[in-house]
């Protein structure tokens, strides 16, 4: 997967760069827009991670010019909570969605999977995981052949933790995930639809699906035949 | 409505310039009355003075009558009666159409010791021609009446009384002179004259109410005119909100009684804006300054959480951490809503929204973060408004965190979801302390907390509130506080519903 990340401040990048590779994506750093437009004509990216604020060409100018010349590159803008008009105006000019900063490196891997399937079209929409499969597109939920019917929360509940298998996720970022606006942190919310979901995926308590990391939050089981964390 | 200062105005012109005009009409009224009674005397006295200046026989009276009937006669004229009376009071003579209620005896009979009797001053007058013998001429029997012969003589004469009298026959004028031998009372009917005073009199009438109604209206525009400044300022700072403190109030042509005013109001005005538009600036600069380290610092710590082993000691830390991340991720982004919405820059992004299901989730939300509570709800299905779904579901959540946070143990929250006359109405009540009275009406200011003396027991800045507010009014709806009494406390959010759908509705159907 080749990345194109344009953001001007540097500690920013810094951090995406790094989660991006963690996950065996090849990142090209730019942070000047005008270089990353040439950037953009010039090579094949899988994904462009595009900043509106930058120095040169700004970011949606960049987005306007590149759907003007038919480039349907997926594009992911990176927008500051108070750029409630810019969101709309880049959802208008074509971007495939966007992200709102402060965003988590793990957020953004999971829309960069989303953008990307839906461009390529292909049959990735479906989780599969101890025995759980997870039907993206029709959420669609089977354990074996049986069907579990969840709540729109505990579906994107599931579908978060079991995304990355074996990895712990804070309390506050299943929150900020699933709930989106300013959820308490200190609310126990998340563990009573924890319980819930528990309960649902496994009536009988005998297989626990989601562990509970104290102190810290959750992490979807991770399958015997990989390296833990 | 308050008593108008217009019309207070108006009335007290009206009302002194209806007193000044009455007492100007009465007054003028009675001297035209007096100009005209005193011309119908001199007049009378003109006519009755020259004949009493000299002696009449007994038969001329009845001439002089005839001659006096003739002046006041005619065309337009009055009708006029004469008496004359002898020094014993006997009546010499009475006009036929005398009226009777006017008894003889009330007028004076003739003294000669009358002491404002006076000889005119005049030339000396002719010698009598001698009287011929009447025998020679025309021998004419005695007996036969005739005129006696005429005597050259001049009477003294009294001034004239004048009276007024009233009867059947009509409103008399009596002019009343004696010489020294008989008493002259001569009528004048006043019919004609009372006829044209009262006409004099209705054209008061008429005239009267039209001048004060031409007087009220004028005052009445005239008050308009002067107040026009107070009524510019008022509707000016109608129009003052926070988006848009630019209005001003023009100064030129205004009276220099106004221009004082709309000056200072006009700098008050500035120094608002300014001091406005900076607080505004301020705190969205500092928000977005806020937002490049946080992204960093949540960055980093998520990076290293995941990087440390699960379940050790440095994880449950940056755990820790990335909590207090959120919590200033919250404040910052509380902050640049409010500021936006401060500056009029709150443009929701608005689609159409299923508010039922929000509110679903909110109760299912309520339930999670108060399992101790009994969470009931009462939703009317499928209430659509226009809205931007993110914000819109900050709103219904800051309300519903409330109704938890300051809910007792074991306490209730109950949801409703009405829908009337186009409006959405979403009531949370919830159990629990009421609030103070003296706190409820600062319950929607910034970084207020009723709960000072609960202290950290609840977490949170005092923001949601005011926020919740904020957000709905730049949908164009409102939260407010219904109640807060023993244990019962009832917020209100209510949002404009979208139009029914009825055309695609019908073209899937």
């Amino acid at each position: 997967m080749h990345v194109l990340l344009v953001e001007d401040q540097e500690k920013i990048a810094r951090f995406v760069r790094r989660a991006l590779e963690e996950q065996g994506y090849t990142v090209q750093l730019v942070t000047d827009g005008d270089e990353a437009y040439e950037r953009a004509q010039r090579e094949h990216y899988d994904v462009i991670v595009l900043d509106i604020m930058l120095p040169g060409r700004d970011g949606l100018s960049i987005l306007r010019n590149l759907r003007e010349q038919k480039n349907p590159v997926p594009v992911i803008l990176l927008t500051a909570r108070s750029e409630l008009q810019e969101r709309l105006e880049g959802l208008n000019l074509g971007a495939d969605d966007y992200i709102t900063k402060p965003f988590y490196a793990e957020e953004l891997i999971a829309r960069i999977g989303a953008v990307t399937r839906r461009a390529s079209g292909d049959r990735l929409n479906i989780l599969q995981a101890e025995g759980l499969t997870v039907n993206l597109i029709t959420r669609e939920v089977r354990r074996g052949d049986t069907p579990i019917e969840l709540t729109a929360r505990e579906f994107r509940l599931l579908t978060f933790l079991m995304r990355s298998p074996g990895r712990v996720f804070p309390r506050t970022q299943i929150l900020e995930h699933v709930w989106g606006y300013d959820f308490d942190p200190s609310s126990n919310v998340a563990e009573v639809h924890i319980q819930r979901l528990r309960k649902k995926l496994d009536p009988t308590g005998e297989h626990q699906f989601i562990e509970t990391v104290r102190g810290v939050g959750y992490r979807f089981k991770q399958s015997s035949g990989r390296a833990g964390q | 409505m308050g008593h108008s200062f217009r019309a207070r105005i108006t009335l007290l012109s009206v009302t002194v310039s209806g007193l000044v005009l009455a007492v100007f009409a009465l007054s003028a009224w009675a001297f035209v009355y007096r100009i005209g009674l005193q011309k119908i005397d001199r007049d009378m006295a003109l006519r009755v003075g020259p004949i009493l200046v000299v002696p009449h026989p007994q038969d001329h009276w009845a001439w002089v009558e005839n001659g006096l009937k003739l002046a006041y006669g005619g065309e337009g004229g009055e009708s006029c009666v004469v008496l004359v009376k002898g020094r014993g009071g006997e009546v010499l003579y009475r006009s036929a159409d005398w009226p009777r209620e006017l008894n003889p005896d009330r007028f004076p009979n003739p003294d000669p010791r009358n002491p404002k009797l006076r000889i005119l001053p005049g030339p000396p007058l002719p010698p009598l021609p001698a009287p011929r013998a009447p025998q020679k001429t025309a021998p004419a029997p005695p007996s036969a009446p005739g005129p006696p012969p005429p005597t050259w003589r001049v009477l003294p004469v009294a001034p004239p009384e004048f009276a007024t009298a009233r009867t059947h026959s009509g409103t008399w004028r009596t002019c009343t002179m004696q010489n020294s031998e008989v008493t002259l009372v001569l009528g004048v009917g006043l019919t004609r004259f009372r006829a044209e005073m009262a006409r004099v009199r209705t054209a008061f009438l008429a005239a009267l109410p039209a001048a004060l109604l031409a007087i009220a209206v004028a005052s009445w525009l005239a008050s308009r005119r002067a107040l026009r400044p107070v009524e510019e300022l008022a509707r000016v700072a109608e129009r003052v909100t926070a988006s848009s403190l630019d209005q001003r109030i023009p100064a030129e042509g205004a009276d220099e009684e106004f221009t004082r005013l709309i000056t200072v109001f006009n700098g008050m005005l500035d120094r608002l804006e300014r001091s406005f538009a900076q607080a505004v600036r301020f705190s969205a600069d500092a928000a977005h300054e806020l937002q490049t380290p946080l992204t960093i610092l949540q960055g980093e710590i998520e990076q290293a959480l995941g990087a440390t082993p699960s379940g050790s000691e440095q994880q449950v830390v940056f755990s820790g951490l990335l909590e207090e991340v959120q919590r200033l991720k919250a404040i910052v982004r509380k902050l640049l809503l409010l500021s936006r919405a401060d500056s009029g820059q709150l443009r929701p992004a608005l689609e159409r929204v299923n508010l039922t299901e929000l509110v679903q989730e909110a109760a299912e939300d309520a339930q999670a973060l108060g399992t101790h509570l009994t969470v009931s709800q009462h939703l009317r299905p499928e209430v659509v408004v226009m809205a931007d779904r993110d914000l819109l579901q900050q709103a219904i959540y800051n309300l519903t965190s409330n109704a938890v946070k300051y809910n007792r143990e074991g306490g209730t929250v109950a949801f409703t979801l009405e829908a009337n006359n186009g409006l959405a109405c979403l009531t949370i009540a919830n159990t629990g302390t009421p609030i103070p009275a003296e706190d409820q009406d600062r319950l929607f200011e910034r970084f207020y907390r009723a709960d000072r003396s609960r202290g950290r027991r609840v977490d949170g800045v005092g923001l949601g509130l005011s926020l919740a507010r904020e957000l709905c009014r730049a949908h164009g709806g409102d939260v407010t506080l219904v109640e807060s009494t023993n244990d019962r406390t009832v917020f209100r959010m209510t949002l404009p519903m979208a139009a029914a759908a009825t055309e695609s509705a019908q073209a899937s159907a």
